[in-house]
């Protein structure tokens, strides 16, 4: 399990897109990946709750790790595709992505994730998705 | 999908709306990855972004959750061109299949209203990577926009 913890925080580190957003891997366990991001202004949208794309970069990392998280260490992956749902507006101030593996096949694994915006001890769920990553 | 490409002459010399392009602009993360918007009118709307290091994920390609923040704000953008100005309204939910890794030197993503409703926006959007070889369709997505009650009421 090291040696893909490891593999999946370097893997994390050369995302310059997540060092642009700010995120980082707050937990690791096989099968849920749980990702934060504190909420600063460069990543609101028109009526100042965080964007759609911020959410679904963070619950597609979570995801993605979480299928990674049980397969070989030298998997590599791509998002083939997916649905995210906006049930609520995010504010933050910090935004949690939590994940939870539905299957690892031999080329496809399918991976759902929900974000939350957690204020002190309150969180509220603000996103849903459900993706296929592919590997090789 | 491919009414999508046709780029749409401007109605009345504008391509794009004042109130859409402020709604745009107040996007701070979209100032942030560096997108502009260039066309929101009838129905459609294009969004262009440069890429660039930043916006990368770990093999060299453009993050997922970057194309699909450019296919969502597309769509939604599009959507308001529809509606009374001023209207504000939020994306409910979206799906996007990414169909080639993403790189080149800008993306465009380019949508269009499949229905306008009075409560909600149904969009589809594709999304563009253009290089000096031409383009390529990198993702597809279909989403819902809800109108904030306020807009309609």
């Amino acid at each position: 399990l090291d040696a893909i913890e490891r593999r999946i925080r370097e893997d994390f580190a050369r995302q310059d897109f997540m060092k642009t957003v700010g995120a980082e891997i707050v937990r690791f366990a096989p099968g849920c990946v749980e990702v934060q991001v504190d909420v600063h202004p460069a990543l609101l949208q028109q009526d100042g709750s965080v964007d759609a794309g911020v959410l679904s970069a963070m619950a597609d990392i979570s995801a993605g790790y979480a299928a990674m998280s049980l397969l070989d260490p030298r998997a590599e992956g791509l998002t083939a595709e997916f649905k995210i749902n906006f049930v609520a507006p995010a504010r933050g101030p910090r935004l949690v992505a939590r994940s939870r593996l539905i299957r690892v096949g031999r080329s496809l694994a399918a991976s759902a994730a929900d974000v939350f915006s957690v204020s002190g001890v309150e969180e509220t769920c603000v996103a849903t998705f459900l993706g296929t990553f592919a590997f090789k | 999908m491919d009414e999508s490409r046709d780029r749409l002459p401007a109605v009345d010399g504008e391509p794009i709306a004042g109130w859409i392009r402020d709604h745009f602009e107040r996007q701070a993360f979209m100032d942030r990855i560096g997108a502009t918007i260039v066309r929101a009118e009838g129905g459609s709307a294009e969004i262009l972004l440069p890429v660039r290091v930043g916006l990368l994920q770990q093999h060299g390609f453009v993050h997922a959750g970057v194309v699909a923040a450019i296919a969502n704000a597309a769509g939604r953008c599009a959507a308001l061109s529809l509606w009374a100005e001023g209207t504000e309204a939020r994306t409910a939910e979206f799906k996007i299949s990414l169909l080639a890794p993403a790189s080149g030197a800008v993306l465009s993503a380019r949508s269009r209203v499949i229905r306008s409703g009075r409560r909600l926006g149904v969009f589809a959007a594709d999304v563009f990577a253009i290089a000096r070889g031409g383009e390529r369709c990198v993702a597809v997505a279909l989403g819902t926009i809800a109108r904030h009650p306020e807009s309609f009421r």
